[in-house]
């Protein structure tokens, strides 16, 4: 009796799998972020303000250390910009209405200190969003 | 003229009007305004014209302090804890340590004359406008230009400052000296003037006084080669540094065991320096362009350089409470330009991402701090156990600093840290913490305060002429007058005040 017809040799299979898995590995976190937004949906707008969120998670870990009662996705938004529906607003009247809470923690002095840094409370906050996002 | 003063027959007794003890900054500096004068001056100088070892030794002391068991040492200095502080960071040799002087030159702020009721025990008897005229002199022997008087600057020959603003960030400009070497660039001078005779070799082991201690009658000199003479004269000053003021006093304790004019038990207490640290970093922001004020730039042209350091103005230190610091961007001197941040760095990928333009490469600079250490009774200078080889004891220095030193150290850079944020300008971050309110410190080696001046004798060793209140003949010049610090560096306020002096006892000597 013959065998039948394989449709991929093994060697193919095995460098096939090989590639997924180093191109996975390469991608990793858009991988882990097209399964975020699977399952939860777009980021937040917000989240548009950093280049690479991630960058801006490595801070906010330390944010929600210490300021555990926001680690909250449905309320810390409303706290970085209050006032603001984030969605209805364009890339950049959302980098401008950032930038003036900024500048008005500021002028304020609401400020907090991530691992020494004395940043306004607000990117603070937006860096704990990155981090709560990316523990999703 | 110059004169060996191994070569002076054993018991001689020299004479002149004035007697100068120590060619330090002071010394040099109150010297030179006694040339063609008609008045006979000797200035002794414990080395010779050029470094000696057996002669630097006689500098060896006895370091320690709450500092030292906090961690806090420079270990440029030595990895021994005090090693090199007292003998390291001073020079016996004609010249005193400018002839290791660093050159920066600054006037101290007005406020830091001033009675702070949140300071203890400061204010000066004199203001910064009594000093303001011999500031202008003093220019002159430090080799710099004359300078902005302001207290504050918005830039310096075409390179702004970072723009001030209503929480009180400001800049002010320290003016390089070459740096001057006092001993050579003022020894020929010096040699010429028939009036002033310089003795090198010659240390001042005793002051002697009548029963009463009330005023000097001799200085009683001995050489390392064992030669031994005795200088009279009408009027004394010492000017000797911070350390040796106090313990040429202390060591003057025949008549008056606590020590000559010490009778309050003030001598050698106040011991201050300035406890540099480098207190966290600044994420720049905004173009390099903008700091280059900031830069320690050596641009080759004699007393023309310049640095900006970062202050809080004297109104926020008032409503804050606070003392004096300076923050200066950047710790490495000639530093080429601020390295930018790398790559890896997730607070300036992030803030970057919205505060910058696509492709700017924020800067990440170390900041060093140099804060006024406010007077503590209990920081002194007294004898040690330990003899030199002249057979006197050696000095001890106990460094202490106030609580509130640490504090307003962590406040000033906080509020820096806002009004930077505030102008846009970047992002600090803090590495102080409330128990270790130095990290990484070094002292300035600006040894002050153990002779201080007051107008009230239980307060002060000195008055505000420095005169000593308990010896009518005796006076005391340098960084050991100052009452306090401030944040500024000490030879220019030490060359003003030995000018003031200069003035008054011309003005005496008349009389």
């Amino acid at each position: 009796m013959s065998q039948p017809p394989r449709l991929v040799s093994r060697r193919v299979f095995l460098l096939s799998s090989l590639l997924v898995a180093c191109l996975g590995w390469l991608n990793w976190p858009r991988l882990q972020g097209l399964r975020r937004r699977l399952r939860h949906g777009p980021p937040h707008p917000l989240l548009g303000l950093l280049d690479d969120p991630g960058h801006g998670a490595a801070i906010g870990r330390e944010y929600l250390r210490a300021y555990a009662d926001e680690a909250r996705l449905d309320a810390l938004p409303g706290l970085i910009l209050p006032g603001h529906d984030a969605a209805g607003l364009s890339a950049a009247e959302l980098r401008a209405a950032f930038l003036a809470q900024v500048q008005a923690d500021f002028d304020a002095g609401r400020l907090a200190q991530v691992d020494g840094w004395a940043l306004a409370r607000s990117e603070a906050r937006l860096f704990g969003l990155c981090a709560l996002w990316q523990s999703l | 003229m110059l004169i060996d003063a191994r070569t002076v027959e054993r018991g001689t007794t020299i004479k002149a009007a004035v007697c100068v003890v120590g060619s330090g900054a002071a010394g040099i500096s109150l010297a030179m305004q006694f040339r063609d004068k008609g008045v006979p001056v000797v200035l002794l100088e414990s080395g010779g014209l050029t470094e000696d070892a057996r002669c630097e030794a006689l500098n060896q002391g006895r370091v320690e302090g709450t500092l030292l068991d906090s961690g806090f040492w420079p270990p440029h200095y030595s990895a021994v804890p005090g090693e090199g502080y007292l003998a390291g960071s001073r020079r016996r040799y004609f010249g005193g340590t400018t002839n290791a002087w660093g050159g920066w030159c600054r006037p101290f702020d007005p406020i830091d004359f001033a009675e702070r009721e949140w300071v203890s025990d400061s204010g000066w008897p004199i203001t910064k406008a009594e000093l303001a005229p011999f500031y202008r002199r003093a220019a002159g022997l430090c080799q710099i230009k004359p300078f902005d008087e302001g207290t504050y600057h918005a830039g310096w020959e075409g390179r702004p400052a970072l723009p001030g603003d209503e929480m009180g960030l400001r800049t002010l400009v320290v003016y390089y000296s070459p740096p001057t070497r006092f001993g050579t660039t003022y020894r020929s001078a010096l040699v010429r003037s028939t009036d002033v005779r310089i003795f090198t070799w010659a240390n001042v082991v005793d002051l002697e006084t009548p029963p009463q201690a009330n005023r000097v009658r001799r200085a009683k000199v001995a050489c390392l080669s064992g030669n031994s003479f005795n200088v009279e004269a009408e009027r004394f000053v010492l000017a000797t540094g911070g350390v040796e003021n106090a313990r040429l006093l202390l060591l003057a304790n025949k008549v008056q065991p606590e020590g000559l004019g010490n009778g309050n038990g003030l001598v050698g207490r106040y011991f201050m320096d300035h406890a540099y640290t480098s207190p966290g970093y600044f994420l720049a922001l905004a173009d390099p362009a903008r700091y280059g004020l900031y830069f320690q730039q050596h641009e080759g042209s004699v007393g023309h350089d310049t640095l900006g350091v970062l202050c809080l103005d004297e109104g926020v230190q008032r409503r804050h409470r606070l003392q004096n610091v300076w923050i200066a961007l950047g710790s490495t001197p000639h530093l080429p330009e601020y390295p930018a941040a790398p790559e890896d760095h997730h607070l300036a990928r992030a803030v970057r991402s919205y505060t910058c333009a696509p492709g700017f490469r924020p800067r990440l600079i170390t900041l060093t701090a140099s804060p006024e250490c406010s007077p503590n009774r209990n920081s002194r200078v007294t004898l040690g156990d330990e003899v030199d080889a002249l057979g006197c004891r050696r000095a001890k220095v106990d460094w202490r600093v106030n609580e509130a030193d640490g504090v307003s150290v962590r406040q000033s850079l906080e509020l820096i840290a806002q009004a930077l944020g505030r102008l846009s300008m970047g992002r600090v971050r803090l590495l102080i913490a409330e128990d270790n309110p130095f990290p990484r410190g070094w002292g300035g080696t600006h040894h002050s305060g153990t002779t201080r001046m007051s107008r009230d004798p239980r307060k002060g060793v000195v008055n505000a002429d420095c005169r000593m209140h308990q010896v009518e003949n005796l006076y005391v010049v340098g960084s050991s007058v100052f009452p306090t610090l401030g944040a500024a560096n000490p030879t220019f306020t030490i060359v003003a005040l030995a000018l003031r002096l200069a003035d008054h006892l011309l003005e005496a000597v008349k009389r």
